[in-house]
């Protein structure tokens, strides 16, 4: 089945964005593969082109993940943070940092992972919120990816920063 | 302004502001911003400053904000992926199981 329509990404607050989904498998499933390394790897490779690096998670309190991506000439980016509660299989809260070339999420953000069960425990409810340090940091995180079109516009802009190079 | 700049040519920053209904002043605040961003470099060019597009960081920025959704819409997809493996495999695992204990 294909739920790949139902994400919704909603601002909630000054600070947050909530971001939901649902997935055709048990919680213990869908926590597993947001915190094991070796699954991590295999789903969350970022952007097109993008691959993933390096990837390791010591998933426990105060334990720490980063995870590493390389796109195009070598560029690449980097999501760190530690652990602070881990209650499997339906909680999860860490701190996350990006470090990009040019840091245009600045600032730590605190994301709180909940799951719940949903038809019989068969499918799970996904529902991740990510705190951002202020509301600018917050507003700018979404609006990147929210405006329609703006994909197709950069695509343009992408072939003139090209020759620009 | 970015968006002028794409085209990889030099503007000064009076032309830079021209479409816009704002100050030069305005303008050129705006254009700070960008350079300490680093997406912009500036050269003095006699008593006008050249600005021009840095594109490197901008098209590391681009990639990752292809869009907050998008990227998240392609990577749970990936994840539906994921999922299915792992509840073929315990459904292979719990078949094993039984069979041993038959035998």
């Amino acid at each position: 089945m294909n739920h790949a329509e139902s994400l919704t990404v909603s601002a909630h607050g000054e600070r947050e964005i909530v971001i939901m989904r649902r997935f055709d498998a048990a919680c213990a499933d869908v926590f597993d593969a947001m915190t094991r390394a070796e699954l991590l790897r295999s789903w969350l490779t970022g952007p097109p082109s993008w691959s993933v690096t390096e990837c390791e998670s010591d998933l426990c309190v105060g334990g720490r993940y980063r995870m590493e991506w390389q796109g195009a000439d070598d560029a690449q980016m980097a999501m760190s943070g530690a652990y602070q509660e881990v209650a499997p299989p339906l909680r999860l809260v860490r701190t996350q940092t990006f470090e990009f070339g040019c840091e245009p999420q600045a600032g730590q953000q605190l994301e709180t992972l909940v799951l719940t069960p949903v038809d019989d425990g068969a499918a799970t409810e996904l529902r991740l919120t990510v705190q951002y340090p202020s509301k600018e940091a917050r507003d700018g995180a979404l609006a990147s990816g929210m405006e329609q079109g703006v994909a197709e516009s950069y695509a343009g802009l992408d072939r003139a920063l090209d020759e620009a190079k | 302004m970015l968006a002028m700049l794409a085209d990889g040519q030099e503007y000064t920053v009076g032309e830079l502001a021209a479409p816009f209904d704002v100050s030069l002043a305005a303008s050129s605040k705006h254009l700070v911003v960008l350079e300490k961003a680093r997406l912009v470099r500036r050269k003095k060019r006699g008593r006008t400053h050249a600005c021009r597009l840095n594109a490197k960081p901008l098209k590391l920025v681009m990639d990752w904000t292809e869009g907050f959704s998008a990227t998240w819409k392609r990577n749970f997809a990936q994840l539906d992926g994921v999922l299915t493996e792992l509840k073929a495999a315990s459904t292979r695992a719990k078949r094993k199981r039984k069979e041993a204990n038959r035998k």
